[in-house]
């Protein structure tokens, strides 16, 4: 025996053609999206990936490449400005990017390096930075920075310049902005 | 006599299970649409949470429902069909009491713990450890007792089970175990083997290690003790489904069930089979041998049989109540079954959609298809389809059959109800369906942000479809998932509210007898002893070697030796 539902015979016709609406989209909506997803399915299987890989592809080939820890910031330089530590801290009191430059100058002319400004994987732009300061020819320091961070964002690109003396008396500049790998964060 | 009349104090029971199970489920509702919503990006500034608490959000919705809302509707459901088909008082009703109290001490410091951390000033400390709880996340104690003390409850619950068919046993010597019967103690027995695991790694290990007293754990040892329990947990989930879908669903769809001892070879498969599998969660865990590896493979893929038995049966059963009711035509008696019904809606289309869970579940048991897609949001879009709905929507549909039984009141808001349904199937399809082309593209689970890293959606290599529109799936989705469950939620509060007594119930809680009765069916199946103890010696084939084998390599420090705890090494 089943369970019914007794109603007014009035309303009979009109809950039918609910239910019959109901059936339709509850059953239909889910069975034309899986339908377009099998299509799309056969068509990429059958004819390949088409526009998907080639945006993927010129996206990756037109953007600044990764610097990691252990790679230099300026590599047209002839200095060494090697990145030896990349850390951001998420504390109660807040998320801090630390990280560490060792800069030797081995060229023969007083060097500078300014590390400047961080922007966040989501746009927040953080002042702040340090610099080497003059540092002689032959002479090695390690250069390290603290950022505040928002919470829950991660460093994306840093400003970094180079300057170097030259004969004449004044100065040039190397700029670049710096884009980071995946930084770890640590509790 | 309505079931609440009959078994007032059963009845009330079950009231009290079904009641924390719906507050667990309207909180871990909500965390899953703030999630939805703060993943893909859209009003995420407009939620009250940051990414790290993401993960917290993350935990409370998989804890709430995947742990709290299913353990407390089985045991009530369970009370109900123990009660119904033997058709007596549980035998000792402070046991199941004892139980109840357990699980909601248990529910209750977990949650304090989940809750802490949105807002450090609640008791103890945080528990941002995920569902699936191993090392290296590290929750507060509270979190770990919480959780063994809900474990514990069930047990207790389950007790009183068998000690009911007990009593029954002795007064009917020689009679067929009741279908409904047969069903919990055979999934209780499933359990108790199951859950042994995670009590141990929560007791000796966790618990420990969160207070200090233990300087480390194997994360490999605890990973392996969780997901021991972590794959049989789901049919802990699935069967009580099973128990709806091949008990009640044939009445509402005016018929009888197809085959009595189809059902009982099902759940003795699920006893045998549902734990020696846990190794496909741990395809990518070093230190299990492969061989291991593929026995848990081969295992899981001989679970599908049970299912497609399943289906077969279920269906069965319901075109022969739509031929009852005087349809004709090879395909024409699927218009004849009583859609408009909300009881017979919901568990009719968890049924269906169950299967395409089932199918994307091939994919992760099979060890080198599950390299594709381990760790990306298609696992979640998979079991949002089985434990979100085969569990969830059969639940809410045996709620609103069983919901006025137990409390002796009309179904309210019959028209939300019958659309309710239908509005979740919608939303769960949009979803899982993006869930799962995303897993393929490589969008990975349990990330606050995956496209955070500046370059959008370019790392990502989707096969169907853009990222961004994926996105827009997901979030539009679990939006009307978040609506379908609010309409479920008016449905049960307005019922719960209204007045008992009101003219006579619509529903009645008498099951048919089955069209092929238990009589057809060898006595062996009865025997649970027997299929127990085969699914013990399962277990240790499975489990035996790869066991020992972390337990001689150091139990707390992999390297150390079996006996560097007692050398203070």
């Amino acid at each position: 025996m089943t369970d019914t539902d007794e109603t007014p015979d009035g309303d009979d016709v009109t809950r039918r053609w609910l239910i019959r609406a109901l059936v339709a989209l509850g059953l239909g909506i889910p069975v034309a999206i899986e339908g377009a997803t099998l299509v799309g399915l056969v068509e990429s299987w059958l004819f390949g990936d088409g526009e998907n890989g080639d945006a993927a592809a010129s996206t990756t080939t037109a953007s600044e490449p990764v610097t990691a820890v252990g790679d230099d910031l300026l590599p047209t330089t002839d200095r060494a400005e090697t990145l030896a530590e990349a850390t951001v801290y998420a504390r109660d009191d807040g998320w801090r990017f630390d990280l560490t430059v060792d800069v030797e100058n081995r060229g023969d002319r007083p060097y500078e390096l300014r590390l400047g400004t961080v922007t966040t994987q989501d746009g927040a732009r953080v002042e702040g930075g340090a610099s080497t300061g003059r540092l002689a020819a032959g002479e090695s320091v390690s250069l390290s920075a603290s950022y505040d961070l928002p919470d829950g964002e991660t460093p994306s690109t840093m400003s970094v310049v180079g300057v170097e003396s030259v004969e004449s008396g004044g100065e040039r500049f190397t700029r670049r902005d710096v884009r980071f790998g995946n930084v770890p964060v640590r509790g | 006599m309505a079931f609440v009349d009959k078994f007032p104090n059963e009845a009330k029971l079950v009231r009290w299970h079904f009641g924390v199970g719906f507050i667990a489920l309207a909180i871990g509702g909500l965390f899953g649409l703030v999630q939805a919503l703060y993943r893909t990006g859209y009003f995420r500034d407009a939620l009250p949470i940051d990414a790290s608490q993401y993960y917290t959000v993350l935990t409370g919705h998989g804890v709430l429902l995947a742990l709290v809302f299913t353990t407390f509707l089985i045991c009530g459901f369970f009370v109900w069909a123990v009660t119904r088909s033997l058709d007596r008082q549980l035998a000792h009703q402070r046991v199941a009491w004892v139980g109840f109290l357990s699980m909601l001490v248990g529910t209750v410091l977990a949650a304090l713990t989940i809750l802490n951390g949105f807002a450090p000033e609640i008791p103890f400390g945080s528990a941002d450890v995920l569902y699936t709880f191993y090392a290296p996340l590290q929750a507060h104690p509270a979190f770990y007792v919480g959780a063994a003390l809900l474990i514990v409850g069930s047990w207790i619950v389950g007790a009183e089970y068998f000690l009911t068919y007990r009593e029954w046993r002795a007064d009917n010597p020689d009679e067929r175990i009741p279908l409904q019967t047969f069903m919990v103690l055979a999934t209780f027995i499933m359990w108790y083997l199951s859950s042994l695991g995670v009590a141990v790694e929560v007791l000796a290990f966790l618990i420990p290690w969160s207070l200090g007293w233990i300087s480390q754990v194997d994360p490999l040892l605890t990973r392996t003790l969780f997901w021991y329990f972590g794959h049989p947990v789901v049919y802990f989930w699935l069967l009580p489904a099973y128990l709806a879908w091949y008990t009640i669903l044939p009445k509402l769809a005016g018929g009888k069930l197809f085959s009595d001892p189809l059902a009982r070879i099902v759940f003795v498969l699920f006893v045998l089979l549902s734990t020696p599998v846990g190794f496909h969660h741990q395809y990518t865990d070093p230190g299990i041998a492969e061989g291991f590896k593929f026995i848990a493979m081969t295992n899981t893929f001989m679970l599908l049989l049970p299912s497609l038995l399943t289906a077969f049966t279920v269906v069965a059963s319901l075109e022969h109540g739509a031929r009852q009711r005087g349809a004709k035509g090879y395909f024409g008696w699927l218009r004849a079954l009583p859609w408009g019904q909300p009881a017979f809606s919901a568990m009719a289309l968890a049924g269906l959609v169950f299967a395409a869970g089932g199918f994307s579940g091939m994919i992760n048991a099979g060890m080198n298809i599950n390299y594709l897609i381990h760790n990306t949001i298609w696992v979640p879009g998979h079991f949002h389809l089985t434990v979100g709905t085969a569990f969830a929507l059969t639940m809410m549909g045996v709620s609103y059959w069983l919901v006025p039984q137990i409390t002796g009141k009309q179904l309210q808001h019959k028209t939300i109800a019958a659309v309710q349904p239908f509005v979740w199937v919608v939303g769960m399809t949009l979803m899982s369906n993006a869930m799962h082309r995303g897993g393929l593209a490589g969008l990975p689970r349990r990330t606050a942000k995956p496209l955070f890293r500046g370059e959008g959606a370019a790392p990502f290599d989707p096969v169907v479809g853009s990222i961004a529109e994926m996105q827009l799936q997901i979030a539009l989705g679990g939006t009307l998932l978040f609506v379908a469950l609010a309409m479920f939620l008016v449905v049960m509060t307005g019922t719960w509210l209204s007045r008992s007594g009101v003219g006579q119930l619509s529903v009645n809680g008498t099951i048919p007898s089955p069209l092929s009765g238990p009589a057809d069916s060898p006595r062996i199946l009865d025997n649970l002893k027997v299929w127990a103890g085969i699914a013990v010696v399962l277990v240790i084939i499975a489990y035996g070697l790869p066991l020992y084998s972390m337990l001689a390599d150091g139990i707390l420090s992999p390297g150390a030796g079996l006996l560097a705890p007692l050398l203070g090494l």
